[in-house]
């Protein structure tokens, strides 16, 4: 059994909320930069979907949380592995990010308020009161002054001079009040006199009467605005319309505007102060919840991803201790948890092929001591039964005349030969029995293994029987450390094994590959033949020592095989179909056993 | 001229067409005048944002679909008071301002919008086209990021409901 614990839901959660934050940040920069400034000249449709959204994602997010602890919950009380520990981390995150969020929220509430004080102090408002008091002082001033120059009685003395010496009338009047930069005299029919002076003052026509005489409209061109004043003069029973200017320059207006600009955003601070302060403080908890809340919601997913593999791995572990050595924990990870996971894995791995080797030996080791006893018990009559037998025999034969019967005779000579032959079967099954008893150590050594089992199918091979040994599938410069003698053995009895089952003769195909089994290399190889496959009821016993198909067969073959491989800290399976034939899997070690 | 009530909730509508031309004026009833005086007294600027639709009426099945815009636009007015010359500064969607000395020509200048073209429409018939109008103000217009407390503050802006009114109709 395989357990995956790096479960793909969990990486893909932990993607779609990173997705998520990425967002969120996105939408409070361009939140905070473009739309909040625009804000109050959106629709109240867009109003509602601000606050739909406003309220909407952080209730999605602490509902997601919610369900996450009622879940945990239900995990602790259901006493699952894992979830003690599990809500130790959830804790343990939550509190660093509340450890790292809280003093940033005080911190930043605080660096408002101070702001705001620091924008609202009493003497900016002062100041920016003050210049603009200072700024109109100066612009009355030069309406005032413009107003009561051309009000003045000194203003029909100097229009006298308009005819006579225009010249010095500008002269005059600039003597007398050098802040007039221009004069402007017009006929009482409204044709123009005289202008002298700065030539941006002019007008082209007398103002409509509407306008009466007085302090006439600032004019506001593009880089100026122009002051003037406008009042009515007889001169010897001749009206005059006087028009008398200042033109101010582009910084006096761009300062006054922006001084107004300053103060009327004082003016809206200071009005507004206190329900900003609380918007900000709302808005700051509108951006900063949800990415408390997605923290908090990635720390129980970084818990699961945490907790997952210490879960597998306590419940691998309960399965190998109940017996079941077949339980894997599969990692795709390369962190420290997939090196303890793969640890884990060999650890069981080898555990596995020990106890199996241990029952092996164990199994192989009993069945030993019956061979000796039975060699023992066995051997000790057959040899008085066959000294009698071969006595009676050379007694007939050396007296054919004591036999007073020719029949019985012939009878006793037919009789005495199959025991001599049946003791002599019983003899060479004995030494069988005995090697197998005595089967010594592998005594590992360097060899080449095509040329192995070219030595092997050499003797095998009978082209006249039609049995024929294919090893072209053994690479030539395979080579491996093992007991040369017992790995010959294994062929030849897997050979004969193969001849036994393809009476009519057939092929052995015996192939080789280096192969990678929990991190080591072991040597595969694989022999088959076409022979009729191994019936399905006698597949689980084909390795128990003494059992056998065969009349003459001594059913230690593949025990010997069996035993040699797992000296070798190798393991031998096999994959029989029936009617076409079985092939022997063997992994032996590349380098010979740890 | 214009009342002194807080909050008004309604606006005339009147709708007319010349040469092909629809032209709209609309008045804010109950136009909080004081507030809006005040504010510009106390340095602050006003504003009122105009919002007309022209529609066309669908006939058939695609009156199911909905009636068709043909126009949506948005006209707005910032007021202010020039301390310096001590007049009234209108200006209409960031043009040059308009200045009145008188605050009641002023006002009458500022919230009543006059005779404003909304669109052209299709000789033929007049009477397939009607106007929405309403009209949002904001006694004190609010400079961002300032204007977030708009949000939390009823006070702040006057919206009146939208008014309908169809060409030829009185």
């Amino acid at each position: 059994m395989v357990r995956l614990f790096h479960g793909s839901k969990t990486s893909i959660s932990l993607l779609i909320l990173v997705l998520i934050f990425v967002l969120l940040i996105a939408l409070i920069v361009v939140f905070s930069q473009q739309i909040l400034v625009n804000l109050a000249n959106w629709d109240l449709q867009a109003n509602v979907v601000v606050y739909l959204v406003a309220i909407g994602f952080p209730l999605i997010l602490l509902g997601v949380i919610v369900y996450q602890v009622v879940r945990l919950i239900r995990e602790r009380a259901e006493r699952r592995p894992g979830s003690r520990f599990r809500t130790r981390l959830v804790l343990f995150f939550v509190l660093v990010a509340l450890l790292a969020s809280v003093p940033q929220v005080l911190l930043s509430i605080n660096f408002i308020n101070s702001a705001i004080n620091f924008w609202l102090e009493a003497r900016l408002g002062e100041a920016l009161r003050g210049g603009l008091s200072i700024s109109l002082d100066y612009y009355q001033g030069m309406v005032g002054n413009l107003r009561s120059f051309n009000a003045s009685p000194l203003m029909p003395v100097i229009l006298r001079d308009l005819e006579r010496n225009p010249e010095r009338l500008w002269r005059n009047v600039q003597s007398i009040n050098s802040h007039v930069e221009f004069i402007q005299v017009f006929g009482a029919d409204g044709r123009q006199l005289l202008f002298r002076g700065n030539p941006e003052g002019r007008l082209n026509d007398l103002p409509a009467p509407a306008a009466g005489a007085g302090d006439l409209p600032k004019e506001d061109r593009e880089r100026i605005s122009v002051l003037r004043n406008l009042a009515a003069h007889d001169v010897a029973g001749v009206r005059y319309f006087v028009v008398v200017g200042k033109v101010l320059s582009q910084g006096f207006d761009e300062n006054a505007r922006r001084l107004t600009e300053s103060l009327e955003i004082f003016t809206q601070l200071n009005r507004y102060k206190q329900l900003f302060r609380l918007v900000l403080v709302v808005f700051y908890f509108f951006f900063s919840l949800p990415i408390v809340l997605l923290a908090i919601l990635v720390s129980f997913l970084l818990t699961e991803e945490i907790i997952q593999p210490i879960v597998s791995l306590e419940e691998a572990t309960r399965r190998v201790a109940e017996g079941d050595f077949s339980f894997r924990i599969l990692s795709r990870s390369a962190d420290e948890l997939s090196l303890l996971v793969s640890s884990f894995n060999r650890m069981v791995g080898e555990l596995s092929a020990s106890r199996q080797q241990l029952r092996q030996t164990e199994k192989i080791a009993a069945w030993q001591e019956i061979a000796q006893r039975m060699a023992h018990e066995i051997k000790n009559p057959l040899t008085p039964i066959k000294l009698s037998a071969q006595r009676l025999l050379r007694k007939y034969v050396a007296e054919p005349q004591a036999g007073a019967d020719r029949e019985f005779g012939e009878i006793l000579q037919a009789s005495v030969s199959a025991i001599i032959r049946e003791v002599d079967n019983l003899n060479g099954l004995l030494v069988e029995f005995g090697e197998f008893a005595r089967l010594p150590g592998p005594s590992p050594e360097r060899f080449a293994l095509r040329a192995l089992v070219e030595e092997v199918a050499a003797v095998y091979e009978n082209p006249a029987s039609g049995l024929a040994v294919d090893s072209a599938r053994v690479p030539g410069e395979l080579e491996i450390t093992a007991d040369r003698g017992q790995v010959k053995q294994v062929f030849a009895n897997l050979f004969k094994n193969a001849m036994a089952a393809m009476p009519e003769g057939g092929q052995i195909s015996v192939g080789a590959a280096v192969v990678q089994r929990e991190g080591r290399e072991y040597c595969r190889v694989r022999v088959r033949d076409t022979g009729g496959g191994i019936d399905e009821a006698i597949r689980e016993r084909i390795f128990d020592p003494y059992f056998t198909t065969r009349r003459d067969g001594t059913g230690l073959g593949l025990t010997i095989v069996e035993r040699i491989v797992f000296d070798h800290h190798g393991s031998i399976r096999f994959e029989s179909q029936t009617g076409a034939g079985t092939t022997f899997i063997i992994d032996l070690p590349l380098e010979g056993h740890p | 001229m214009v009342s002194q009530a807080l909050a008004g909730q309604a606006a005339a509508l009147s709708v007319r067409s010349e040469g092909g031309l629809v032209l709209a004026t609309v008045t804010p009833s109950d136009a909080p005048a004081e507030r809006v005086l005040a504010a510009l007294h106390d340095g602050l600027k006003s504003e009122i944002v105009f919002a007309l639709r022209l529609y066309r009426r669908q006939k058939g099945f695609l009156a199911w679909l909905g009636d068709r815009p043909v126009v949506d636009l948005r006209v707005s007015r910032v007021a202010s008071f020039d301390v310096f010359t001590n007049r009234y500064l209108v200006e209409q969607d960031g043009g040059p301002a308009e200045a009145f000395p008188d605050p009641e020509e002023f006002l009458r200048r500022f919230f009543v919008l006059s005779d404003h073209p909304v669109g052209a429409i299709e000789p033929g018939d007049p009477g397939a086209y009607y106007v929405l109008a309403r009209a949002r103000l904001s006694p004190v217009r609010i400079i961002g990021p300032l204007n977030i407390v708009s949000l939390f503050s009823s006070k702040s802006q006057i919206t009146t409901d939208w008014v309908e009114r169809a060409l030829g109709e009185p």
